[in-house]
């Protein structure tokens, strides 16, 4: 059976549809007002279209995904630690995250330099102040009151019957 | 680019403000799941600032860059799975009746499941020139395929979306052709 002129231009149209979508203004610019006059004229050529434009209406429904603010500072903060490149300048938001770490408790920490310092600058207060010496004896009796609570559960545990002689011990 | 070629990394959380949205609705619609496609952005962008050092702007827009890398690291994703677990996407047409309650479901699911039942070349094309709006000889280049065959995926993606999604698409249709 010969196709009639209109059922090859059905045809086509189905293809362009298939391949271009619903709308007339993504068509090849050459077919494109040969097939509209098509649609105005031919029913199931008007019937096919209506099909293909409720197709897109569902298509537009495929999620697509919202990026975050956290996302995006996720890979900001990817970017400024990556070992591959150096950053020059640091957003203000990250910048104080890597000082809060570096102070802190992250990797490559300044604490154990700042205990230091802060050891140092207490001893020679004391040794200045001339407190050195009632200062150790209340630190050696404060650390005698721990030791003594341990010593009177011991003894407590050894003179009970069950601990043998702490004399022994000692 | 000149500025994140200088490690600014003001220019670049710039960049990705403008870029991320792009990027992260491509891997979304290529592979079916929020967080992979988290994953896939950070990748691509981050792929983007180790190479902004070596960056040559006349061979290459960085849209056309992104999409790229972002393509890629969802096939690479997918042929993981593939590997991980013996395929369950169905050879045959999925059953109608899968799809007969679509007012039951969110459409939004249903249009998602509907997309990664087909073969990931089909959705390429489609992702890139239906949802994405690229031009069909950018989306040939980026495919490494003729027009043609863009044209051909295109064409078979769109009839199999027709036919499993008819459930939904008919409720839309005028009245008087219900």
């Amino acid at each position: 059976m010969k196709m009639t002129g209109n059922s090859e231009q059905l045809k086509r149209l189905n293809d362009v549809l298939a391949i271009y979508g619903a709308d007339p203004a993504g068509w090849p610019v050459k077919e494109s007002e040969a097939l509209q006059l098509l649609l105005r004229s031919d029913r199931s050529a008007a019937r096919v279209h209506n099909e293909a434009i409720a197709l897109e209406k569902v298509l537009s429904h495929a999620p697509a995904g919202t990026p975050d603010a956290a996302l995006k500072q996720r890979i900001v903060d990817a970017a400024i630690a990556d070992g591959a490149r150096e950053p020059r300048i640091v957003p203000i938001s990250s910048a104080r995250k890597a000082r809060r770490d570096g102070l802190g408790y992250g990797k490559g920490s300044l604490w154990p330099a700042a205990a230091m310092a802060a050891s140092f600058a207490l001893g020679l207060y004391l040794g200045v102040a001339g407190l050195g010496t009632t200062t150790i004896n209340q630190a050696i009796d404060m650390a005698s009151l721990g030791t003594a609570a341990v010593e009177t559960d011991s003894s407590e545990f050894m003179l009970d019957g069950n601990g043998g002689d702490q004399e022994g011990l000692l | 680019m000149a500025r994140i070629a200088g490690g600014d990394a003001v220019a670049f959380s710039e960049l990705v403000d403008t870029r991320l949205e792009r990027v992260l609705a491509v891997a979304r619609r290529m592979l079916g799941s929020s967080a992979e496609a988290e994953d896939v952005s950070q990748e691509a962008l981050l792929r983007l600032w180790r190479q902004a050092e070596k960056w040559d702007g006349g061979r290459a827009q960085i849209s056309t860059w992104l999409y790229r890398v972002t393509v890629n690291l969802c096939i690479d994703r997918l042929r993981a799975r593939r590997e991980d677990t013996v395929a369950d996407i169905p050879d045959s047409p999925v059953p109608a009746s899968q799809f007969q309650s679509v007012a039951e479901h969110d459409l939004r699911a249903f249009m998602d499941d509907a997309l990664q039942i087909l073969p990931e070349r089909q959705r390429m094309a489609l992702v890139l020139f239906h949802y994405e709006d690229l031009s069909m000889a950018a989306v040939a280049e980026m495919m490494e395929i003729s027009v043609e065959a863009v044209e051909s995926l295109l064409a078979r993606g769109r009839r199999t979306l027709k036919q499993k999604l008819s459930p939904a698409w008919r409720g839309l249709l005028p009245e008087d052709q219900e």
